[in-house]
């Protein structure tokens, strides 16, 4: 059905979910992609990919999986496991297809690991990965040792966890990749990119530099503070477009619209 | 859901809230360039003022010093129309102890010079302005007399008894051609002096103290003392012969004749062109009792200048009018 109000689907593109298919290629990501892309293809025991929150970590692991995922065995654990027995029993299954009710521990899961052998080494996206036990986190690195399993870990790079991070994979992780926020051209290209997608292209080009500039301002280039403001930002322009149309311009997008959906998402105080 | 509405409404208290400090930095902006503007414009409306009430001073400075000047320089012409009354109120008091009392003490004082003489005669000269046509009507009247004397009573031996009334309006090209009194033959000058005492500075002469009446009059005099006093320390620094001229003449209306004589001869011999140091000079030996010698002197200045002036006071003293 097609949307008469311009500014709806819009909206719809900046929706903050985790879509490989949504993945918007910038030069500076696109640099760690292949980055990442070049190590799972090294004998390296694990890889590190962090950054602070929204800057497109779980959009990176998802986007390396959909890649790989033709060509290789590989698994993407996007909510973490805590517990370890599902941890392990999760594992064998999505691994090496071992369905079982029984209890599957870190020595059972060896025991899997050793009868089965793969062309190439089966790689594990764990997003989230702050949230594992050290001592899961433990046996995850002992797995990795054995060069079983690769493991790529996203987590946030708060100073807490890069000390956790360091403490515990210093020594054993031989690739560490980080993502950025970006910077005021990287948003735009994202933002016009994430519209002409979505095919809303008068609505991308009503985004000048001033605009994407306040807009960086606002969120610091943070993709997921972005997708969020932008969000409610076409909802107050479908607003206006359905209730006061004069009032909203369809040239550029005003810096009043930019603000009230700042001042809506907290990211002004007023 | 979105509340549209309300979320403008804190949109625009956001925006007053951003503003205001643009808002209050412009305000106060704005205010001290209005403060500094009206401060210059005050001050640029205050210095012409300023400007305008210095210039008038300077102007009444100048009126005055000129007015000084006219007072020192020509004292007959100034003061003449305004002493009438004053002066004759003191002559008469001189002349008549008896009626001293009923002269007021203010009329005294106010007719007396003070200390600083030309503030005090500021006004008075500024009243001679205003009585100028009175001069030319006694200028006139001089004239006429002038022209009755010549015509009746003495043909003078100048050639230039028809100019007489001119020369008389003009001094000046009159006294190029007066010899001084050092320069008369020593019957004019020698024999007064010699049979004149010395004369003690302030000293009242026996003929002043027979004619010192009364307690006002002396309170006049130490006035008239005090007043002559400053103008002789003057005199004495610069040497202005219209200084000397000035005491010669306030000695002689108080009565002090020795000392009038004395500022008179000095006077002439400062300046010998100057007419009032003859006619005091005369006057003085008339009232010291040398009336011969005044009469003589007159006459070889009446030669030599053709003074209407020295015509006059020469007439009276022959006919024993003069006072």
């Amino acid at each position: 059905m097609q949307n008469n109000n311009l500014f709806e689907s819009s909206k719809e593109a900046f929706l903050d979910v985790v879509d490989a298919n949504a993945y918007v290629q910038l030069d500076r990501v696109a640099v760690v992609y292949k980055s990442l892309m070049e190590a799972i293809k090294k004998p390296l025991k694990m890889i590190l990919l962090y950054g602070k929150p929204g800057t497109g970590k779980s959009m990176m692991l998802g986007r390396i999986y959909r890649d790989l995922y033709e060509d290789q065995k590989i698994v993407l654990y996007q909510t973490p496991i805590t517990d370890e027995d599902e941890f392990f029993r999760s594992l064998a299954r999505d691994v090496y297809n071992h369905i079982s009710d029984e209890t599957i521990n870190f020595t059972r899961f060896n025991e899997l690991a050793s009868q089965h052998n793969f062309d190439t080494t089966p790689v594990v996206l764990l997003d989230e990965a702050q949230m594992y036990s050290p001592a899961l986190m433990e046996k995850i690195r002992l797995i990795s040792d054995a060069r079983k399993i690769k493991f790529i870990i996203a987590l946030h790079k708060t100073e807490k966890e890069d000390i956790i991070a360091k403490e515990h994979f210093q020594t054993r992780i031989w690739e560490s990749q980080q993502l950025y926020n970006a910077n005021a051209s990287e948003l735009k290209i994202y933002i016009q990119k994430k519209l002409m997608r979505a095919n809303c292209f008068d609505v991308a080009n009503m985004f000048n530099d001033k605009n994407v500039k306040l807009i960086h301002e606002l969120t610091d280039g943070n993709y997921r503070d972005t997708n969020k403001l932008l969000y409610v930002l076409f909802s107050i322009s479908s607003w206006y477009e359905e209730n006061q149309p004069t009032q909203i311009s369809y040239t550029a997008i005003s810096q009043k619209l930019i603000e009230m959906a700042a001042i809506e998402t907290r990211f002004i105080h007023a | 859901m979105l509340n549209v509405p309300e979320l403008e409404r804190r949109w625009k208290r956001y925006r007053l809230s951003k503003q205001m400090p643009y808002i209050i930095a412009g305000s106060v902006s704005v205010l001290v360039i209005a403060g500094v503007a009206f401060s210059l414009l005050s001050q640029s409306k205050v210095i012409p003022a300023v400007a305008y009430q210095q210039s008038k001073e300077s102007v009444t400075a100048v009126d005055a010093t000129a007015e000084a000047k006219t007072v020192e320089q020509s004292p007959v012409k100034v003061l003449r129309p305004e002493k009438g009354p004053s002066e004759n109120a003191v002559n008469e008091a001189a002349g008549k102890p008896a009626s001293l009392p009923s002269v007021p003490a203010d009329t005294v004082q106010q007719n007396t010079p003070s200390a600083a003489a030309p503030v005090v005669q500021q006004p008075e000269t500024k009243n001679t302005v205003t009585l100028t046509p009175s001069m030319h009507f006694m200028k006139d009247f001089e004239s006429d007399v002038m022209d009755y004397y010549f015509n009746d009573v003495s043909p003078t031996p100048l050639t230039s008894n028809q100019k007489a009334p001119d020369e008389s309006r003009d001094e000046q090209p009159q006294k190029k051609a007066l010899p001084s009194i050092v320069s008369e033959p020593p019957v004019v000058k020698t024999p007064t002096v010699k049979n004149i005492p010395p004369i003690e500075q302030g000293g009242p002469s026996p003929v002043a103290e027979q004619k010192q009446p009364a307690k006002q009059m002396l309170i006049q005099r130490e006035s008239d003392m005090k007043d002559i006093q400053d103008v002789i320390a003057r005199f004495k620094a610069n040497k202005n012969p219209a200084l000397s001229l000035f005491v010669a003449r306030r000695y002689y209306d108080i009565g002090n004749y020795q000392q009038s004589y004395n500022y008179a001869l000095i006077t002439n011999e400062l300046d010998s062109n100057i007419e009032d140091s003859w006619l005091i000079f005369a006057k003085s030996l008339y009232k010291l009792d040398q009336k011969d010698m005044a009469i003589k002197t007159l006459k070889t200045y009446l030669d030599e200048s053709g003074s209407v002036k020295a015509k006059i006071v020469l007439d009276q003293m022959e006919k024993g009018a003069f006072e």
